[in-house]
């Protein structure tokens, strides 16, 4: 007999905050303040809020498709052609999301501790702990998430608060930084910080019913978008703008500034768990679900065989970029600028074309 | 039946070699893990270090710069080593001073990192600076402006802590560090790590790490402050005179004991190297030096200041002295507001204090005195904050304070901001100064009895 995995909210919050939360370790609040300026706050604000409203957009057109999925939707819509389709764009989506912070986190991890080892190394651990994440299953992913992220945050919060007391939030002046154009117009993009929620609609197969996903999606984009104000704002006021551009590791910056004489130093050692225990969970989880849609896609029965090969592709597609500077270059202006394009657009319009079609058939029914 | 049992022992075979693999998998997995966690592959042992306290910069002679680093001797270590100074440098350039803990290294070469692999190439132990407690950069090379050559670089690697304290030197960063001796410390590092903290409860000088000086340098608001540091010129005490205080230019009759800059403090015995003043900047060029007074003054206009003893004239009896401990009651309210292009800028500073001695015996204790006390000691700070925001404006044309950070509110948006030039506008800034001071408490006497019960 086949076992049903259900996950409840807190499940679901879980592994949706930490899947977009992850940059918040990276570098996503330089990119933020290099977008908004002094307002990059005001950006997050904005973006956070447009997400939350394309969030309920999509949840208004998922509600009568209750447990269907993306690639659920996709064959409902088009069929196998409207399954590929829809499972080739994903899966190209997760395997950039994948490279990306792969790629990343093993290159910060070799720049800020394991400097003498060769990149490939320390690649090889985020690389196994995805792998072994994907062996066990999304229950384990899930469960782990909920155990793991509660502590990632309380370590987060320790991070920001330990700092506060050497902020200047007078930083933060010019209040509208940019300019309105810059934050309202060309800012809209970045609903992008939040593109990771496309793993919601992956997860909604998973989920216990039609509440669970609105509440995980509301809190989690609630709870993240606050995690990325405060982290933006302590930013800014520690680092006046715009020095702060300078550094790739803001949070690892910030860290490295808890000082409270002989006791309390050097945490960022703290940071370095906490930062390579997100990742671990992030990778886990997305190369799970990478997999996951390339079965249903491809209509595979297991998934376990594809494990080892999927992994040495990725790992081989990691080393593409030429180095550090490179990748940061492609997260921030591609994968966080226009990948909202396949989270909220694309989402949209497949499940409003599947509303319409599902509406279509009912007056034909009724009109039958 | 045969069959059966046949399939039946062919399963029980297969769920048997299932085992064996999976427990071979687990003894490989175990195996990879002692072999990539032991740490062996590039393990960097505490030993395998030498561990640099301070790091001096100056301009070099034979290259762009002269690295001086004080190296952490570890507990026996180099317990036969010799002493001596920087200027025994052998033919490579390089010296070694060494007092129980330390050793003193001095290289010229083209970058502070390629200084580095010099000193690497030269003794066992390769350097890191993750421990350093003190930058020390010679006033000539902060004067020259060269010091952004180095700057970013420091901020860019990863060894130097934020904390590390930073401070211009008076004469040469060489000659500093080779002064720093261990007296009241079992360290240099403990010494130096105490040193820069002084500020704290002398408002002699100011705190200034690598990560404010840099954050300051980089700003669009603010210019930067450095500690200043000296070797004192003293060797007795009957070699003490006036004539480097700064009190004449503050018309007074006597120095008090902020009147002096790092190096000129009447002072001997001890550790040779001292603290007093702050070096000021425009941009990454040092512009000029103020004395231990001005430097307490930053640090109240700055609502960095945390308490010190003041000596203040007491007003009823020439030639004598109340000595108040003065606290910063509240951090500072500043409001900076432009009347066309000129800066206004209003600055309250709330004060408190306990008396600590009254020379002259008057009764200031009393409600009804109390008030001439506090009125002197508003004038005494109000004078001397107003002459230090003037050097501050028309002598080093630097804003130091950071009242850039306040002008920013009067901008919406970043662009306006850089177009209004404040820190070229800083010079032009016309100040309203508020001080507002009260006794708190008079110490384990509430009031004085004179001699005789007068």
């Amino acid at each position: 007999m086949k076992t049903i995995i259900k996950f409840g909210k807190w499940e679901m919050s879980a592994i949706l905050i930490n899947a977009m939360s992850t940059k918040v370790f990276l570098n996503f609040p330089r990119t933020a303040l290099e977008v908004g300026g002094t307002a990059g706050w005001i950006l997050i604000l904005y973006v956070t809020l447009l997400s939350i409203i394309g969030f309920l957009i999509i949840y208004m057109l998922y509600k009568r498709f209750n447990g269907k999925d993306l690639i659920d939707i996709s064959e409902y819509l088009a069929g196998s052609v409207g399954r590929i389709i829809s499972g080739l764009i994903i899966i190209t989506v997760l395997t950039l999301m994948i490279i990306v912070i792969l790629r990343e986190f093993s290159e910060d991890m070799k720049t800020i501790t394991l400097i003498s080892s060769p990149l490939s190394f320390v690649m090889i651990f985020f690389a196994a702990a995805m792998a072994v994440g994907a062996y066990f299953g999304i229950e384990a992913i899930a469960r782990c998430h909920v155990i793991i992220v509660p502590i990632i945050v309380a370590a987060y919060f320790l991070i920001i608060v330990g700092v506060l007391p050497q902020s200047d939030f007078s930083q933060i002046f010019p209040l509208l930084g940019s300019g309105t154009d810059k934050i309202f117009l060309q800012g809209t993009v970045r609903m992008s910080f939040f593109a990771e929620l496309l793993i919601l609609f992956l997860l909604t197969s998973f989920a216990k019913d039609n509440k669970t996903v609105k509440k995980a999606g509301i809190i989690s984009l609630t709870a993240t978008g606050l995690f990325f104000l405060m982290v933006v704002i302590v930013y800014i006021s520690l680092f006046p703008y715009p020095s702060d551009l300078e550094n790739f590791l803001p949070l690892y910056q910030i860290a490295r500034l808890i000082d409270y004489g002989r006791f309390l130093q050097r945490v960022e050692s703290i940071f370095v768990l906490i930062w390579s225990s997100a990742a671990f969970l992030f990778l886990s989880v997305s190369f799970y679900l990478l997999i996951h849609i390339f079965t249903k896609t491809f209509r595979i029965k297991h998934y376990k065989p594809l494990i080892l090969p999927f992994t040495a592709i990725i790992y081989a597609l990691s080393f593409i970029p030429d180095g550090l500077p490179e990748i940061v270059q492609i997260d921030a202006y591609f994968v966080h600028k226009y990948f909202f394009i396949v989270t909220f657009i694309f989402t949209i319009l497949l499940y409003a074309a599947a509303n319409i079609k599902s509406a279509g058939r009912r007056r034909d029914t009724s009109d039958a | 039946m045969q069959q059966q049992i046949s399939s039946r022992q062919g399963g029980a075979e297969i769920h048997l070699m299932r085992r064996l693999i999976r427990r071979l998998l687990y003894l490989l997995i175990l195996t990879c893990f002692i072999v990539l966690f032991s740490g062996c592959y590039d393990a960097s042992e505490i030993e395998d270090n030498g561990y640099a306290i301070a790091v001096g910069l100056d301009k070099g002679t034979t290259n762009s710069v002269r690295v001086t680093l004080m190296l952490a001797v570890p507990e026996g270590a180099g317990k036969s080593g010799g002493s001596g100074s920087g200027s025994d440098a052998g033919p490579e350039g390089a010296g070694s001073g060494s007092s129980s803990t330390s050793t003193i290294v001095t290289v010229e070469g083209p970058s502070l990192y390629g200084s580095m692999n010099m000193i690497n190439a030269s003794i066992s132990k390769q350097v890191s600076f993750s421990h350093a407690v003190l930058l020390a950069v010679s006033e000539d090379l902060a004067r020259s402006g060269d010091l952004e050559k180095f700057i970013h670089g420091i901020e860019r690697g990863r060894e130097f802590r934020p904390q590390t304290n930073f401070a211009i030197v008076r004469g040469t960063a060489e000659q500093y560090i080779n002064s720093i001796k261990t007296v009241l410390s079992n360290s240099e590092y403990k010494h130096l790590d105490l040193a820069f903290n002084t500020f704290r409860y002398t408002s002699f000088s100011v705190d200034s790490t690598i990560f404010s000086f840099y954050n300051q340098v980089e700003s669009t608001s603010e210019e930067a402050v450095a500690t200043l540091a000296s070797i004192n010129k003293y060797n007795k005490s009957e070699e003490f005179n006036n004539d480097s205080s700064t009190y004449k230019s503050k018309s007074r009759t006597m120095p008090l004991e902020r009147d002096f800059y790092a190096g000129d403090l009447p002072r001997s015995g001890g550790t040779k190297d001292e603290i007093a003043g702050l070096a000021a900047f425009s941009g990454e060029r040092m512009v000029g030096i103020l004395d231990a007074e001005d430097a307490a003054y930053y640090l109240i206009t700055t609502g960095k200041y945390n308490h010190s003893y003041w000596n203040i004239p007491d007003p009823l009896k020439k030639g004598y002295y109340v000595v108040i401990n003065i606290k910063q009651n509240r951090t500072p309210r500043i409001d900076v507001k432009f009347t066309g292009d000129k800066p206004y800028i209003n600055l309250n500073l709330y004060l408190e204090g306990d008396f600590v001695s009254i020379q002259s015996g008057i009764n200031y204790e009393n409600p009804n005195n109390i008030g001439i006390i506090e009125n002197t000691v508003k004038t005494f700070l109000s004078n001397g904050i107003s002459n230090y925001l003037n050097t501050t404006t028309k002598v080093l044309c630097a804003d130091i304070n950071g009242f850039g950070n306040y002008a920013k509110r009067n901008f919406l948006f970043w662009q306006d901001w850089i177009n209004s030039n404040w820190l070229n506008k800083y010079k032009d800034s016309v100040f309203k100064l508020e001080v507002s001071f009260k006794v708190r408490r008079t110490g384990m006497m509430v009031m004085t009895i004179m001699e005789n019960g007068k």
